[in-house]
């Protein structure tokens, strides 16, 4: 089979994905290159996201330092953007806080980049009509959202926000061809669970009770490039769980 | 800086016994019946919110005595 003909395939796709420096971002970035995507990356850590351009396959790539939890930050990449055919949020902070402990400050640190942040980067990106007709915009909750583990009061309500925020968004962009879905990750193998396990996380538990294992990174890229190719043109408004059978003995779509 | 009064008030929020217990700078953190990962988390939490002091699990591990962990965190 051809590459023009392989459903899968991101070639003379343009593909923005946020979160590029670390983790899950990273991979998708560098999966989306291997696939035949131009990647546009961003993220806070200039030297770690230098690190994932350099690990993608192809050239013509663009790198952009930028901390979207403020307006210049969205500025700066929506300016550079250009035409998108996809657009992946995969940025995102987590901190475990028990509920009673859960302040003002730690609302809103979380809110200001898990929630508001992609909902205000697409807002700018669909006014500036940066993304191409039959795009595909794709969001990262997380199946927090869902399970409501402890201590993740903020984070959960931030990521179910993001499910809120899908729904609304895929039934405005559908006229302009434009789809909008949503993964959610169980617990993927990143910087971020390092950080939750030396928050206080008992990892050994969690690995436990996944009867598939932990996911890699990989995982989480392949069904990105499902939702980003024509392979999926037909399905918007959609939401995934990618958590290794963890969510199995939940009733988590009641 | 909190002197170890308002140090132990905050431990009883973070930690949120449900059984009063009484708490002095000599109470041994294993000893109490409700130190548990959710106890140890808010304690973790309360370091960071209150004191800009990150620890971990680890950190906790070698602490002993509520007083011990009042010099760790301030
Ligand atoms: N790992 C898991 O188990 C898991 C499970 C469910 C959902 N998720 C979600 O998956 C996404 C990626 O997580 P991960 O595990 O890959 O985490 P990670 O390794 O910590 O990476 C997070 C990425 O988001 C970027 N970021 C965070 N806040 C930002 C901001 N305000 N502006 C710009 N960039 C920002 C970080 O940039 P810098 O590093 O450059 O600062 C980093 O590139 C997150 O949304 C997370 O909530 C993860």
């Amino acid at each position: 089979m051809s590459v023009a003909q392989d459903p899968f395939s991101l070639s003379g796709k343009r593909v923005l994905v946020t979160g590029a420096s670390s983790g899950i971002g990273r991979q998708i970035a560098i999966t989306c290159s291997q696939v035949g995507a131009e990647l546009v990356i961003s993220g806070r850590n200039p030297e770690r996201l230098q690190e994932t351009k350099a690990a993608l396959q192809g050239e013509d790539h663009l790198a952009i330092t930028a901390d979207l939890s403020q307006q210049e930050g969205i500025d700066q990449l929506v300016a550079v953007a250009d035409t998108l055919h996809g657009v992946v949020h995969a940025a995102g902070i987590s901190k475990l806080v028990p509920f009673r402990l859960i302040n003002k400050q730690h609302l809103t640190d979380i809110f200001d980049s898990n929630t508001f942040a992609p909902m205000l980067l697409t807002r700018d990106l669909l006014v500036k009509k940066r993304i191409a007709q039959n795009g595909s915009i794709l969001f990262i909750s997380a199946l927090a959202s869902h399970s409501g583990a402890v201590a993740t009061g903020a984070y959960a309500a931030s990521k179910s926000a993001l499910l809120g925020a899908m729904r609304s968004l895929a039934i405005e962009t559908a006229k302009q061809g434009i789809r909008a879905n949503c993964i959610a990750p169980g617990y993927v193998r990143t910087p971020m669970l390092d950080g939750l396990a030396q928050g206080g996380a008992n990892m050994d538990e969690l690995i436990a009770r996944t009867p598939l294992g932990i996911g890699e990174p990989e995982d989480i890229a392949h069904a990105a490039v499902f939702y980003l190719s024509d392979a999926s043109r037909c399905l918007s408004r959609h939401y995934t769980f990618i958590d290794g059978g963890l969510s199995i003995p939940l009733d988590i779509y009641a | 800086m909190d002197n170890i009064d308002t140090f132990i008030e905050k431990f009883i929020t973070a930690v949120d016994f449900q059984e009063a217990v009484e708490i002095t700078p000599d109470t041994v953190l294993k000893d109490l019946p409700e130190w548990d990962s959710l106890a140890a988390l808010g304690v973790i939490v309360l370091s960071d919110m209150e004191y800009g002091k990150t620890i971990t699990g680890e950190h906790l591990k070698q602490v002993t005595t509520v007083n011990d962990l009042y010099q760790l965190l301030t």
